[in-house]
């Protein structure tokens, strides 16, 4: 009795600490609108300036605690809707989540080189450590200021958006922005005060947890992970739901550790061991099949539209030779070493080549990408001994499989919770069944002696796999080299794949399901099908991918398929675009290759504030830099082709000169970035066409400027007039006799 | 194993690759050496009165010199008739765990700027160079070093089962700081001063300790990190106490980082006397003990994983009212008085001005280097990474000059019998010889045959 006791009071203080969290995360999402997966960053802000202040700086501890939560939390929160968030207003959740992430992954950045994390850093404990004794147990004042602070916090916050004007303010402005600012509410000023009382109550968090142990950004930050859960059983909009939610969490968490993960007399303890550390996401994961189902939802208006585009033969068949040549002609060029390190482009961009069908044309927002490419690297694994390639084909139709299995139980879920649900498969793949220890398989006739089969598994044996490289037709890919293009040729194959699959019928399917659930299911198609047929070829796609990467690292450790790993890859093809196959081309070169920490190795910061700064610009255009940027600025090359063949001719001469060894790497990059910089303005002057305007706003509509502006501060051309004759399908009139039309 | 503990825990395995970052320079902790304190000195060994010839490192002779004057003949890649060029594994600008592997660099710099003032190898001075694998990309930086590098010498990376191949392929030596995986441990071309528990593991600290704490160790509670570099040789120690009477009733595998150790430091209330902490707890550990007034009879490391002063730091911060013991072998650094090896080489790295904290996770480079420089400096024939090793692996009773206890470095997978068993009080570590019972002469080390223990499997 007493353990069960001592295991309780133990759980009950692991949830004080979710309770706060998942607070002020559930808190940020009803009166925002967004999920803010950086919420832990926020907290680990929290608790290192607490650190700063009070112990760095020697203030004493109320003054240090007051700056924190009046200064600092709100602070932080006034500067973040103003610099990113409001920028997210009518945006798509996989571009809230992209922006976020990379805002996580940037203040994370910013603390380590503030903060380096060599030195330990450690908190005095609040009320200096005295103890209360409850039931005979220990409980240490700090830690039923944090249980009383969760409650309280719960409580308060109800309050706040339920009882006081304030808070209906900020939940109609979630609601619907319009109508709420027709009736005198201010949206921004709004917006502003809910991001500072959600960062305040996040760094409250993080001074309340400091005292627990050395500080640590990324425990903090990933801390939140476990509390997800929570806010989930709240279902992200009940706090006092979310406090209950923290509850059931913390006690699970420490039954289960002090009944099953201690143990070692339990038959089959080593396999849940596991389980025990991933218990928070399982509870996730549980928790999001029981939400209410959702109604379908009609075509959503967002700010800018999204658009996929079709892919043409003529333009795929183009990017796929020119990715084998593009590999074949770089591949002399490295230094052995580069060229060890670059062989793994190319299965981390088949990798990413999955989420396009999956995220982009079906607006399916999974981020386990990583998690089926580790299955099918353990296929190969296990199978491919002699580096035979057809083993390939098994780590697909296993990952497939793997995906749909998945697909059957996230069927109900769509945007966030499915992102909260494949984020919680990919933890619980990272933390627990990798890791599993090996177990053997017996299949026995029931009631009898008799075994039908019998087979030893290990996973990630001893720690890593061995992965063959594959050799067919007398070709070996064992060398660097070899492999470089044998990666480049199957990437090409998918890219061909991938577009077939966007111009037939099943990828104008997606974009229906996508565009307008409801339409869909009017036509009478099914939806769910659909769904999980996304699901299963992409984590087929997935699962190749993994199957290159694993054969290119030869011997892979878990870690190298961590969720985190792949919210990167995530980050990267978002942020370049995930409708386009191009986009995920460039981010697999992106995360996977060495070239920006090599060329700059002092400058590793360099790559994480690109990425942070161009999530954050992915709210003015959520297609993505490719299609957004990129396109436009390089449409008028094809139609100078004198300008277009003189770069090309300038390119490929520096490149033998450079292979011949007349000119070194270095002078090969500078004249190959000038020449791509100077080709589109130099094709616009050749061509005379004017600079095009990246897509914005109103003018996507093909208008020459804001339409209620034309005619009034902007003359109204012709090509306007034709648009709106267009858009309300009435023939433009002409003009008769000798008078001017307008 | 020492080198993986702190760094690893900050951030490895579910870290975000790529975009954090770290810095070079920056707020570091000033730079703290552990306090000098003789405990119960009478069997020191003797205070060496006179200075230490060049190229002499406390009782390793003939590390550096100049050799008689002539140029050792050798066309192996790295050498040429000035220099020798060494690469140092490590993955200190690493996204995952900045700063890992960082004191290799600093020894390697002392070590260098010392031999070479004492006349190199033979002549030759040596130049080390960097191979930073960042955790994630150990194959690609041996492929480098197969451009142009002697051998590996000081260094090492935890995911280090890519790096056979490559090495072996292209006939680049290694004297690592240490070898994490099996693969690696096994490996050819290669000399291990520093290993870890895998197929025998030393459990000196239970046989000495158990006259005082037979009966705790009845009840004996575990907690490992799960990750493999630092459960494997957990496991190992698993395996190898219950042959010396320990009983393990309670075996815990804590995530990388750990939110509220209190969660795992709840089940051994009432169950646990003897606890075996995790290779890096940090002071959330010892609150965690003091929160739920849990006092075991005696907390035990046994293979020294903690022995840091980071730790000291931790357990002063939230002192347990319970003995805390570990068996190291390292001489102690707070005894650095009475051993000229161990004076030297901290002497040497603070001379470098590095901000690291002087630690006993340097000593296995230390060694290492020590080892490359002896053994290459004895190929007065004709210097090939072949003969280094060769000269290296015939040392059966290595000791770094009296930096660690003697080790016999034929052998990979052994472990040698010499511990030495330190107390941690909140004022720091201290040498305990009356528990240690030294069984070399005038050295602190017990080195009693049985304490090594062979695991079968």
């Amino acid at each position: 009795m007493n353990e069960f006791i001592g295991f309780t009071v133990s759980g009950l203080v692991s949830a004080g600490l979710y309770a706060i969290v998942a607070c002020g995360l559930t808190l940020t999402y009803t009166t925002t609108g967004i999920f803010n997966w950086a919420h832990g960053a926020l907290v680990a802000v929290g608790a290192f300036s607490y650190w700063q202040f009070a112990v760095d700086w020697g203030l004493p501890t109320p003054l240090a605690a007051a700056i924190c939560l009046l200064l600092v939390g709100p602070l932080m929160g006034v500067t973040l809707e103003a610099v990113i968030m409001h920028r997210l207003e009518g945006t798509s959740e996989a571009t809230r989540m992209v922006v976020t992430l990379a805002l996580l992954l940037g203040v994370l950045a910013g603390m380590n080189w503030i903060w380096p994390p060599s030195q330990q850093r450690l908190v005095p404990r609040i009320a200096g450590g005295h103890v209360l004794t409850v039931l005979g147990q220990r409980v240490p004042y700090s830690d039923i200021l944090v249980i009383a602070t969760g409650l309280l916090v719960a409580v308060g916050l109800r309050t706040l958006l339920y009882r006081t004007r304030a808070g209906v303010e900020m939940r109609a402005t979630v609601d619907d922005r319009t109508l709420a600012t027709l009736n005198g509410a201010s949206p921004s000023r709004t917006a502003m005060r809910s991001w500072a009382i959600g960062s305040t109550l996040a760094v409250l968090a993080g001074i309340l947890i400091a005292p627990r142990g050395a500080l640590s950004a990324t425990t903090l930050a990933l801390l939140i992970v476990n509390a997800y859960a929570a806010a989930v059983i709240g279902r992200l909009r009940s706090l006092p739901m979310t406090f209950v939610g923290a509850v059931i969490l913390g006690l699970a968490t420490g039954y289960a550790q002090g009944y099953v993960g201690s143990r070692q007399d339990i038959t089959g303890y080593q396999y849940l061991v596991g389980l025990v550390n991933v218990l928070p996401v399982v509870v996730l994961f549980v928790a999001l099949q029981f939400l209410p189902q959702s109604r379908l939802r009609g075509a959503r208006v967002l700010r800018v539209k999204e658009v996929s585009s079709r892919p043409t033969w003529p333009g795929t068949l183009v990017l796929a030779v020119s990715v084998v040549i593009v590999a074949v002609a770089v591949a002399p060029l490295l230094s052995p070493g580069d060229l060890n390190s670059v062989t793994k482009v190319w299965g981390l961009a088949i990798v990413a080549l999955s989420l396009v069908p999956l995220v982009g044309y079906g607006g399916r927002l999974s981020v386990c990408p990583l998690s089926f490419a580790a299955i099918g690297a353990v296929v190969v694994s296990h199978l491919g001994g002699s580096g035979n390639p057809v083993v390939i084909i098994w780590a697909v139709l296993i990952a497939a499989a793997c995906g749909a299995v998945l697909s059957l139980t996230v069927i109900r879920l769509s945007g966030l919770y499915l992102s909260l649900a494949t984020a919680a498969f990919a933890v619980m793949l990272d933390n627990w069944i990798l890791t599993l220890p090996k177990f053997t398989a017996v299949i026995r006739v029931p009631f009898t002696d008799v075994t039908l089969y019998r087979h030893e598994i290990t996973i990630f044996e001893g720690g890593s796999l061995d992965v063959r490289r594959p050799s067919f037709f007398g070709v070996h890919t064992t060398g660097d080299h070899a492999f470089f293009i044998y990666g480049a040729v199957v990437f090409a194959l998918v890219t061909l794949v991938v577009a077939a699959v966007r111009r037939s019928d099943f990828g104008l399917r997606l974009i229906a399901l996508k565009d307008s659930p409801v339409g869909y299911a009017t036509l009478g198609l099914n939806g769910r099908l659909t769904s999980m047929a996304v699901f299963a070829f992409s984590a087929g796609l997935a699962g190749l991918g993994g199957a290159v990467y694993g054969a290119a690292i030869q011997r892979p450790s878990p870690n190298v398929f961590s969720f985190f790993s792949g919210l990167s890859i995530l980050l990267a093809v978002v942020i370049l675009g995930v409708n386009s196959i191009g986009a995920a081309a460039a981010a697999g070169v992106f995360v996977g290759g060495p070239a920006l920490t090599n060329l700059f190795p002092g400058l590793a910061q360099l790559s994480s504030t690109l990425i942070g700064t161009a999530g954050i610009g992915l709210g003015d255009n959520p297609n993505g830099a490719v299609p957004a940027e990129m396109r436009p600025r390089w449409r008028p090359v094809p139609r100078a082709p004198v300008v277009l063949v003189g770069g090309l001719a300038a390119v490929v001469i520096t490149y033998f000169l450079t292979l011949a060894g007349v000119l070194g790497n270095w002078t090969f990059a500078t004249v190959l970035v000038v020449v791509l910089l100077a080709m589109p303005p130099v094709a616009r002057y050749v061509a005379e066409i004017p600079a095009p305007r990246p897509v914005r706003d109103a003018e996507a509509d093909g208008l020459s400027g804001p339409p209620e502006l034309l005619g009034l501060t902007l003359p109204v051309t012709s090509a306007d007039l034709d648009r709106v004759s267009r858009e309300i399908s009435v023939p433009r009139p002409r003009p008769t006799g000798g008078s001017h039309g307008t | 194993m020492r080198q993986t503990r702190i760094p690893m825990r900050r951030a490895l395995v579910a870290a975000l690759p790529l975009l954090l970052i770290t810095a070079a320079c920056g707020h570091e902790s000033p730079d703290t050496t552990p306090k000098s304190t003789n405990g119960s000195s009478e069997q020191g060994t003797d205070t060496n009165a006179q200075p230490a010839a060049p190229g002499e490192f406390g009782t390793l002779k003939g590390v550096c010199g100049r050799g008689d004057g002539k140029t050792v003949p050798s066309d192996a890649r790295g050498v040429t008739d000035d220099e020798i060029q060494v690469g140092v594994l490590n993955d200190a600008t690493s996204t995952l765990a900045p700063g890992l592997g960082a004191e290799y660099l600093a020894v390697a710099k002392a070590f260098t700027e010392w031999c070479n003032a004492a006349g190199g190898i033979n002549g030759r001075k040596i130049k080390f160079v960097t191979r930073d694998a960042k955790v994630t990309e150990a194959a690609a930086r041996i492929v480098d070093a197969c451009q142009s590098d002697f051998m590996l010498v000081g260094g090492a990376t935890p995911f280090d089962a890519p790096t056979v191949e490559p090495r072996e392929e292209c006939d680049l030596g290694a004297i690592p700081a240490y070898a994490a995986s099996p693969e690696a441990t096994t490996s050819k071309l290669q000399a291990l001063p520093t290993r870890v528990p895998a197929k025998q593991a030393n459990v000196a600290a239970i046989r000495l300790l158990e006259n005082e704490f037979g009966d705790a160790f009845e009840r004996t509670g575990m907690l490992a990190v799960d990750v493999s570099s630092l459960l494997d040789p957990a496991l190992a120690v698993r395996e190898a106490l219950p042959k010396v009477g320990v009983d393990i009733v309670s075996f815990q595998k804590l995530p990388l980082e750990v939110a509220s150790y209190r969660t795992y430091v709840q089940p051994l209330v009432g169950k646990v006397d003897a606890v075996i902490p995790p290779p890096a707890p940090d002071a959330g550990f010892f609150r965690a003990m003091n929160d739920v007034d849990y006092t075991p009879k005696v907390l035990l490391d046994p293979v020294g994983n903690t022995y840091s002063q980071d730790l000291a730091k931790a357990f002063a911060d939230a002192p347990v009212d319970a003995p805390y013991y570990l068996a190291s072998e390292i001489f102690p650094l707070e005894m650095a008085d009475q051993n000229p090896a161990t004076k030297l080489a901290m002497d040497l790295t603070k001379k470098t001005g590095t901000k690291l904290p002087i630690d006993a996770g340097m000593i296995p480079a230390w060694a290492s280097w020590l080892l490359f420089a002896r053994s290459a400096s004895e190929c007065t024939d004709k210097l090939t990474v072949d003969c280094v090793i060769e000269k290296a692996t015939s040392d059966h009773a290595y000791t770094a000059g009296g930096l660690i206890a003697p080790v016999d470095l034929s052998d990979p997978t052994s472990i040698g019998a010499c511990r030495v068993i330190l107390s941690l009080t909140a004022d720091g570590f201290t040498y305990e010889p009356k528990i240690t019972k030294p069984t070399d002469g005038d050295g602190v080390f017990n080195c009693d045959d049985a304490n090594v223990v062979r695991l079968d499997g």
